[in-house]
């Protein structure tokens, strides 16, 4: 069907709304509640427009796409119902900074925010550099507030792990509640009290743990302005880059967003498919794992009882030097799942053709991501890609050596130990629970001068003196082994199951147990026995 | 006992060390110290000499060859009680003296073979002590009821009122920072002298009875007069120290990455930023880094920029056997892995639109005639500027007394360079009852230096309080 | 250890805090700050000296909580210790009788010349004290300024209450109506204090400014908190806090006080995960 949307003839498609249609034809239209990845709300009323033959100002997201509409977007009028309607928001968000008139001189000055504890201007706001209030009130032209705005100096919520919420920012648009029981089917939060004592809540002022919440993370995804927070993150402003990748904290292997800062610093990661929640581990346990203070940066080598940082040649050349004489079924290499195709393939091509080793032992982490194995008998020398073999066994060896991402009992007991480049600092292919091809993309840098499991192995065959390892990237190997055509899990039918339900989540990976380097987890795993009789209808 | 001939073929005894490989990865000390197998035999080296030149040499007179001696008969502790009868700390002189300038520089032995080892002795004896819990507290003659204010919890300070607590007299040491130990806490690192190590001293004068006041500022929460006039003080000590610093006075010196060695050092070693985040300071964290300098406090500031992770090189004007720097230090630092630019001296530092530093720029020096410290002077040859690519440069290149008390004290007579005008022989300043010691008067020097004139000033204020005049020479200087 | 007596959060993210301090009171004077210590492990972070009784040997502080460190401070309650806490330091203001002293504020600032205003006023000068606040709830100490000023007048950012806009606006529209201001001093964030030394210098008023940079050990020994003014660099520490506004190079120290902006973000970003118990501890106690 055909519209005419300030002068321009449109074509709308069948069930669209006047907002949606013009969207698509690149008529922007202010808004706030309205979201694309939720049904209609209208709520705000900033995109209201006139409609030759409706009545006052309908609102834009709420009205379907009718034939032969003539529809005005943008009039002086509307600017001003508009004007108005921001101001009335604002009445209760802390607002002074957007009427200011030093507002550009001082965006100059200093462009980051403080990180206050109570927000009481954008000069104060993680969301300062991202803020869709902030870009309103640009394009609105807002410059007075004709009636006092109130500060209603609600606690602020910072006693649950990962989300910080500062209600006095909220300006009650819904996308929160919105989108909460969209993609959970009930409502963890809600609208609590009435009139203007109205705020989000939980019922009967429960935590956010305590009523069941699954931290999704999704309503910070869709919050407009800085009142709901993801705590890691909240401070660094707009993050750089965005790269597309899959978690592989688990074999749902959704695909997420991990977003940088210009130090290359992953500070986030976000689901893709705003249609289904991810869980709490995609969601938030990134990076602070990739960002431990215990991470392993530097090769070391065993000198008597202590292990000594070395550049990565002499590392190498030790590991070479010891491991020859253990070429044989002496030798074990234990890997788990949790690394690439690209990595496993190296490895294994090592243990079969450089160590002639019957042992390459990969592990498949059980429902809760534990990867633990014992050693033949008869082994000697073991090459670990994380803890996953008993301590007392690996006393026995005569040779250890271990690449892994964090420092480990097991990592004390080698004689080499070098540092490795996990999760969203490689590039390379996995394969999710269905036996589908995933790709994963680097994002981020590995401290120090850690590398991916593949390199490490590649450059430690090649020492050894080894043709048929030269790899300049995970792509080479990903040609020769045909591990062609990985697509990134966008869209999901259904969430995944630790999403939904906590004790399917898993709690280690690559056999460190996340808690131990996730605050949050920690704290959150802490509450989980209250979780299960807490549960709220919705 | 072997016979003269025989000690003298006795090598020195090496001490047992962290790898350089190893230690820039921890703040652990370096030398681990002697055991007691290599603590007697290198005792055996000494021919305790009847009028030994070590003990002329070292600024407080210990008496080396009796504690030598003891330490050769196996009687540990008993050569730890003889040393503490003229060193209140042992421990922490036995680690930071500059030994080859003092007694070692004396010793008959290092005439023709290398000199007896009497800083590792020392050392060796103080630890044992410690360690075997062995630590006596001795018998403290009647109050006297005569109350001493200690400003200054440094060196000086700490040795004054070790002194001035052993004849009976009340003490009390005010300091301006959180913890006691001045330089020994904030200025040297961990890995020279262990915290742990000031702290046990400090304990021990608390255990003798002096009263230690933090977050004191004399010059602002009293006045020298004040605790004298108001406070019931009977005799003040000042022993503030050389804490300003100095810059070079260079253009870029402003920017974010040049940092004085005291502000490096106290954040490493005071507020321990290494240990950042468990410690809320953070530390400076850079790449490539530039000391300039080449004294005690450059070495400190190269090896802990090191430790952080940094690529160090140290930037000083003249050459290297002008470097004032203890000889222990800039060997460990060389094996370390300190790379040294020597005669060059830096011009200015570059930086970014953003105020950081991007690179300094210096110049190249050649050594032309002497100055007044005798030292050939360093001349700069024209046209050699070179730029180095640098993200920090800390500067090393001395500091000047701390001016708060002598800007509130009207009557304290001071130099044109800010220190504080005393006697060479009592340490009497120009206020009567007040004397002073350490680098408040000598300027920047060393940590025996500071306790040979608390040692000094104590006896000086000790008769004082027992009635005798002592003399004011700043009455009588111009 | 000192003892919090009082704390309140007078404003929203401003929290008054009174400390016993006895060997501080007693010598405080207009102009002066503290350094504090939280615990053994925390940063040595300055605050203003606002306020001080002598008698009852207490100070003063307003603080906000705009990083880890002033976070741990705020959280603290009032029978709480802090570890270490040491002043009065840096040099006092002058104060004499000059004539007309204006006295320009925001933020923690109305609170930091509560002391001056009073001293000033003493001293025999008329004073002016003009505070600002993004808006009218984010106003506190109107009573206790009141009565140290001679003339009290309050502006919001955002118009909600009496004149709207900047408190260096009414100090510039004061000098354009030919009123004469004989000194004025200006304390707020780095912003309105250069915007204050912009707008008195064609009429050239004196205008002094209370410089914030970063600081380490507050006594004068490390230079952290070195600031250029004119041809000299000099220690906020000890030759400020308060410099002449006309001669501070503002960008230089606007860049250095976030020299360590990304080690302050991970430090709330890591340690804020264990803040959760320590808030509901906080929460259900209080």
């Amino acid at each position: 069907m055909q519209l005419n949307i300030d002068n321009q003839t449109v074509t709308a498609r069948s069930g669209e709304s006047v907002l949606q249609c013009a969207s698509r034809h690149g008529i922007a239209i202010p808004r706030l509640c309205s979201h694309s990845s939720l049904p209609a709300f209208g709520a705000c009323r900033l995109c209201i427009v006139e409609i030759d033959g409706m009545r006052g100002t309908p609102a834009s997201c709420a009205t379907p796409a009718v034939e032969g509409m003539v529809v005005r977007t943008n009039t002086e009028a509307l600017r001003d119902l508009r004007r108005g309607i921001l101001q009335l928001i604002l009445l209760e968000h802390p607002s002074a900074c957007l009427v200011c008139d030093k507002h550009d001189l001082c965006d100059e000055f200093r462009p980051a925010a403080a990180k206050a504890g109570r927000t009481t201007g954008c000069h104060t706001c993680n969301n300062k550099a991202v803020c869709d209030v902030r870009v309103l009130a640009d394009e609105l032209e807002l410059t007075d507030l004709p009636v006092p705005p109130v500060y209603r100096n609600l606690p602020l919520e910072r006693s649950d792990p990962f989300i910080d919420r500062d209600l006095n920012l909220c300006i009650l648009c819904g996308r929160c509640v919105r989108i909460c029981k969209a993609q959970h089917g009930r409502g963890t939060i809600d609208f609590v009290g009435r009139g203007s004592q109205t705020r989000i809540g939980e019922a009967f002022g429960r935590s956010l743990s305590e009523a069941g919440c699954r931290f999704c993370g999704s309503c910070i995804d869709v919050c407009p302005t800085g009142s709901l927070a993801d705590r890691y993150a909240k401070w660094y402003g707009a993050p750089s880059r965005f790269t597309a990748t899959t978690c592989t904290l688990c074999d749902a292997a959704c695909a997420v967003t991990v977003h940088t800062t210009a130090h290359e610093r992953a500070v986030a990661a976000r689901g893709v498919d705003p249609r289904v929640p991810i869980c709490v581990l995609g969601r938030f346990a990134i990076p602070e794992f990739l960002n431990g203070t215990r991470r392993l940066k530097t090769p070391q080598i065993r000198v008597g009882s202590r292990l000594r940082d070395v550049p990565w040649q002499q590392a190498l050349a030790r590991a070479a030097e010891h491991l020859r004489p253990f070429v044989g079924d002496g030798f074990a290499l234990v890997c788990d799942t949790t690394n690439t195709l690209e990595d496993r393939y190296v490895l294994y091509k090592f243990t079969r053709d450089v160590m002639r080793s019957p042992h390459y032992i990969e592990l498949q982490p059980d429902a809760r991501g534990v990867s633990r194995a014992g050693l033949p008998d008869g082994v000697r020398a073991a090459l670990l890609t994380g803890p996953f073999v008993d301590h007392e066994r690996l006393q026995q060896l005569d040779l250890l050596i271990v690449q892994d991402c964090y420092a480990t009992a097991t990592s004390e007991l080698a004689t080499v130990s070098l540092p490795v480049a996990v999760l969203s600092e490689v590039a390379g292919t996995w394969v999710d629970g269905d036996g589908r091809m995933r790709p994963l993309r680097k994002a981020c840098r590995g401290p120090g001068t850690a590398k991916p499991d593949w390199e490490i192995i590649s450059e430690l065959a090649r020492t050894m003196g080894e043709t048929g390892f030269e790899y300049e990237s995970a792509a080479t190997i990903a040609r020769d082994i045909g591990a062609v055509g990985a697509r990134l899990r966008i869209r999901q039918t259904e969430a995944p199951i630790a999403a939904t339900d906590p004790s399917r989540r898993r709690t280690h990976f690559r056999g460190h147990c996340l808690d131990d380097h996730v605050g949050g987890l920690s704290e959150l795993n802490g509450v989980e026995p209250a979780l299960a009789t807490a549960a709220v209808g919705g | 006992m072997a016979t003269v001939t025989k000690k003298k073929e006795i090598p020195r005894q090496p001490m047992p060390e962290q790898d350089p490989e190893d230690r820039v990865g921890n703040f652990d000390e370096v030398p681990y110290g002697f055991t007691e197998e290599l603590a007697t035999l290198e005792a055996q080296r000494c021919i305790l000499c009847k009028n030994a030149k070590c003990v002329a040499a070292c600024p407080v007179n210990i008496d080396i060859p009796g504690f030598v001696a003891l330490i050769q008969q196996g009687k540990f502790l008993e050569a730890a009680r003889r040393i503490k009868q003229d060193n209140a700390l042992p421990a922490v002189c036995g680690r930071v003296c500059p030994q080859e300038e003092q007694c070692e520089g004396s010793c008959v032995i290092g005439i023709k073979h290398a000199p007896v080892a009497i800083g590792r002795l020392e050392r060796f004896a103080a630890d044992y002590e410690r360690r075997m819990g062995a630590v006596t507290i001795p018998e403290i003659p009647p109050k006297t009821g005569k109350r001493v204010a200690v400003v200054g919890a440094g060196p000086a300070g700490l040795t004054v009122a070790g002194d001035m607590i052993l004849k009976g007299h009340e003490v009390t040491v005010f300091e301006a920072l959180q913890g006691p130990g001045g330089v020994l806490m904030y200025g040297i690192p961990e890995f020279r002298l262990p915290k742990e190590i000031v702290r046990a001293e400090v304990d021990y004068l608390k255990q003798l009875g002096v009263e230690f006041v933090m977050d004191y500022v004399v010059g602002r929460n009293s006045t020298i007069r004040e605790l004298l006039d108001e406070e019931g003080y009977h005799t003040v000590f000042i022993g503030t120290g050389a804490g300003l610093p100095s810059f070079m006075e260079v253009p870029g010196e402003n920017l974010i990455g040049v940092y004085s060695a005291n502000e490096y050092l106290t954040r490493a070693n005071l507020m321990k930023a290494y240990l950042f985040p468990e410690y809320d300071t953070p530390p400076i964290r850079r790449q490539r880094v530039a000391v300039i300098g080449g004294g005690n406090v450059a070495m400190d500031s190269a090896r802990t920029a090191l430790r952080l992770g940094g690529d160090v090189t140290v930037v000083y004007r003249r050459a290297r056997e002008q470097m004032p720097a203890r000889a222990e230090e800039v060997h460990h630092a060389e094996q370390e892995g300190v790379k040294f630019m020597l005669l060059n001296n830096p011009t200015r530092v570059v930086g970014d639109q953003h105020h950081r530093v991007v690179g300094m720029e210096c110049i190249r020096m050649e050594l032309g005639e002497p100055d007044d410290s005798g030292r050939r002077r360093p001349v700069a040859v024209k046209g050699s500027e070179f730029v180095m690519d640098l993200d920090t440069v800390i500067v090393a290149i001395g500091n000047k007394p701390n001016p708060l008390v002598p800007r509130t004290t009207p009557e304290l007579k001071t130099t044109k360079w800010g220190t504080v005008v005393a006697d060479a022989k009592t340490m009497a300043t120009s206020i009567p009852g007040v004397f002073a010691g350490g680098d408040i008067v000598s300027g920047a020097a060393t940590v025996i230096l500071a306790m040979g004139q608390a040692r000094l000033a104590a006896r000086a204020m000790d008769a004082y309080l027992h009635g005798d005049s002592v003399a004011n020479p700043a009455a009588d200087s111009p | 250890m000192f003892e919090i007596t009082k704390k309140r959060e007078v404003a929203p993210n401003v929290h008054e805090i009174v400390i016993h301090a006895p060997a501080v009171a007693k010598k405080a004077r207009p102009g002066q700050f503290i350094i504090l210590m939280v615990d053994e492990k925390s940063e040595r972070v300055p605050y203003t000296l606002c306020d001080w009784d002598r008698e009852a040997g207490t100070v003063t502080l307003v603080v906000q909580e705009v990083g880890q460190s002033s976070r741990k401070l705020v959280l603290l309650r009032a029978g709480d210790q802090v570890a270490h806490l040491v002043g009065p330091l840096g040099v006092p203001l002058e104060i004499e009788r000059f004539g007309t002293v204006a006295l320009a504020a925001g933020c923690y600032g109305i609170g930091a010349i509560l002391g001056i205003a009073r001293a000033m006023k003493a001293a025999g000068n008329r004073v002016i004290a003009i505070v600002e606040a993004d808006s009218h709830y984010l106003h506190y100490f109107r009573a206790e300024l009141e009565a140290a000023a001679d003339e009290f007048i309050q502006t919001t950012i955002d118009g909600s209450e009496n004149i709207k806009g900047h408190s260096i606006d009414v100090v510039k529209r004061k000098l354009e109506n030919g009123e004469s201001l004989d000194r004025v001093i200006a304390v707020g964030c780095l912003f309105m204090m250069m915007l204050a030394g912009n707008v008195t210098k064609p009429f050239g008023v004196k205008t002094l400014v209370a410089l914030n940079p970063i600081m380490l050990d507050g006594t004068g020994m490390c230079g952290a908190c070195r600031v250029a003014v004119g041809e000299q660099t000099l220690f906020a520490c000890v030759d400020g806090p308060f410099f002449d506004a006309h001669q501070v190079d503002w960008s230089e120290l606007r860049d250095r006080r976030v020299a360590y902006s990304d080690d302050e973000i991970q430090a709330v970003a890591r340690t804020d995960v264990a803040a959760p118990r320590r808030e509901r501890a906080h929460a259900r106690t209080a």
